[in-house]
């Protein structure tokens, strides 16, 4: 059973990954901090349709892997690499780039994030355990969903309002993690739905190196067709 | 002085004839090939380059639609290695093309994918399994061989390669001699082999498109 609800926890984080976002339109680099409002996040009963284009990615992403989202919900499976920057091509919101980080204690609470050029997607689950020596031990999982994230930026840091695990990515955020002093684990704090409580947690050196390439200055544009410059 | 001026004037007319004829090579073209982010908008913009003055492309619409009355019409994607215009489902082009795959047999999910177009080709290499995401992986780097001479293909896009007119020319001539691209990747090196049918329809389609007369 905590297998089936660790794996169930995890595949639904992997799954919410940080490909463009309904909120995003256009890329970091174009949206400001007050523009960018996540429409998930609005709490209203109003009936909304947004249309939003699929992004592309520009040139200068040929070395990452290319990675089709083609497995849907009954494939839980997902052996995706963390700490890598990976090129995703999502057949809903197109394409994207990303880092996938997880943060736990081995059989324990996990934390885990995926670092998108267009969105943050921060989630996991902690574990408490009950009982033990003679008495049976009881574990339990409970979900979380971060709503508030706090990133260092040099001498300031900053504060990110999300909601439902979701970040909507502004420039601010994507220079604040592109500019992360390389070479070392980063530290992040979040705070889950429902509690005040602002957990520390590390991101991997890797994840730290991968935000370079995510996060790299560039403005979306359409990449040539190979069709069309070969005919 | 009249002399003069005749053998002036002569000489003008020579020279203007060869001066429109100066046709380059889109070897020498391909950055500008790039800027103009297809092979009929740089036909439109330097009409003198050997590949528009000689060949088929949208630049002559009625020459490619007698072309396109000798091979197959597939929506989408035409089959493996077949020469066919394939209509692409986005834009509606009829654009030509020869696909072919290389993988092992015992591992059918992963190996290349080849898409030979005119001037350029692209490739990538898939892994996939049952339940995972399928995985692309582009070259950063990509030779091919063939007849004993070794090509560096120039990267378009991602995934993208321009053939280069010597590559072109030497499938014209030899359309049975073995290809093989050796393709840098950041999981290794990988050889790909181009079937003989493959190679084979490649050329039909550069010799149907008058590319023989590029060269």
């Amino acid at each position: 059973m905590i297998n089936i609800i660790s794996s169930i926890g995890f595949g639904a984080l992997l799954a919410i990954s940080a490909t463009p976002g309904l909120a995003q339109v256009g890329n970091a680099g174009g949206a400001s901090s007050a523009a960018a409002q996540n429409v998930f996040c609005e709490k209203n009963l109003r009936a909304t349709v947004t249309r939003v284009s699929k992004s592309v990615l520009p040139s200068g992403y040929s070395d990452l892997k290319d990675v089709q989202l083609n497995s849907d919900f009954r494939f839980p499976k997902n052996d995706l690499p963390y700490s890598q920057a990976l090129a995703l091509n999502d057949p809903v919101r197109g394409q994207s780039v990303t880092v996938y980080d997880q943060n736990f204690v081995p059989g324990g609470s996990k934390v885990s994030s995926a670092w998108g050029r267009y969105e943050i997607t921060l989630g996991g689950y902690w574990l408490l355990s009950a009982g033990g020596g003679l008495a049976e031990r009881i574990a339990t999982f409970i979900p979380f969903e971060a709503d508030i994230l706090w990133i260092p930026d040099g001498n300031s840091f900053l504060v990110i309002k999300g909601c439902n695990g979701r970040f909507t990515v502004t420039s601010e955020i994507a220079a604040a993690l592109r500019n992360y002093p390389a070479g070392r684990n980063g530290y992040i704090r979040f705070s889950t739905e429902g509690t005040g409580s602002a957990v520390l947690s590390e991101i991997g050196k890797d994840t730290v190196a991968a935000w370079k390439k995510v996060y790299a200055n560039w403005a979306p544009e359409a990449p040539p067709r190979i069709e069309s410059l070969g005919f | 002085m009249a002399t003069a001026v005749a053998l002036s004037t002569g000489l003008t007319l020579a020279s203007a004839p060869a001066q429109s004829f100066q046709a380059i090579s889109l070897d020498d073209r391909i950055l500008e090939l790039k800027q103009a982010g297809s092979l009929a908008a740089l036909c439109a913009q330097e009409p003198q380059v050997k590949e528009c003055r000689f060949a088929i492309g949208d630049w002559n619409p009625d020459e490619l639609e007698r072309a396109k009355l000798a091979v197959p019409t597939c929506f989408d994607q035409c089959m493996l290695d077949v020469f066919g215009f394939y209509k692409d489902s986005e834009t509606l082009r009829e654009i030509p093309a020869v696909r072919t795959k290389d993988f092992d047999a015992a591992a059918p999910s992963r190996g290349f994918e080849i898409t030979f177009y005119p001037v350029a080709l692209r490739l990538f290499r898939y892994e996939g399994c049952a339940g995972c995401a399928l995985v692309y992986q582009y070259p950063t780097r990509l030779t091919a061989q063939m007849g004993g001479q070794s090509f560096s293909l120039p990267i378009l896009a991602r995934g993208g390669y321009y053939v280069p007119s010597g590559l072109r020319r030497l499938i014209i001539n030899s359309p049975v001699s073995p290809l093989s691209f050796r393709a840098t990747t950041s999981e290794g090196e990988f050889t790909v082999n181009i079937s003989s049918k493959a190679v084979s329809e490649y050329a039909k389609m550069l010799r149907l498109l008058k590319y023989d007369q590029v060269l």
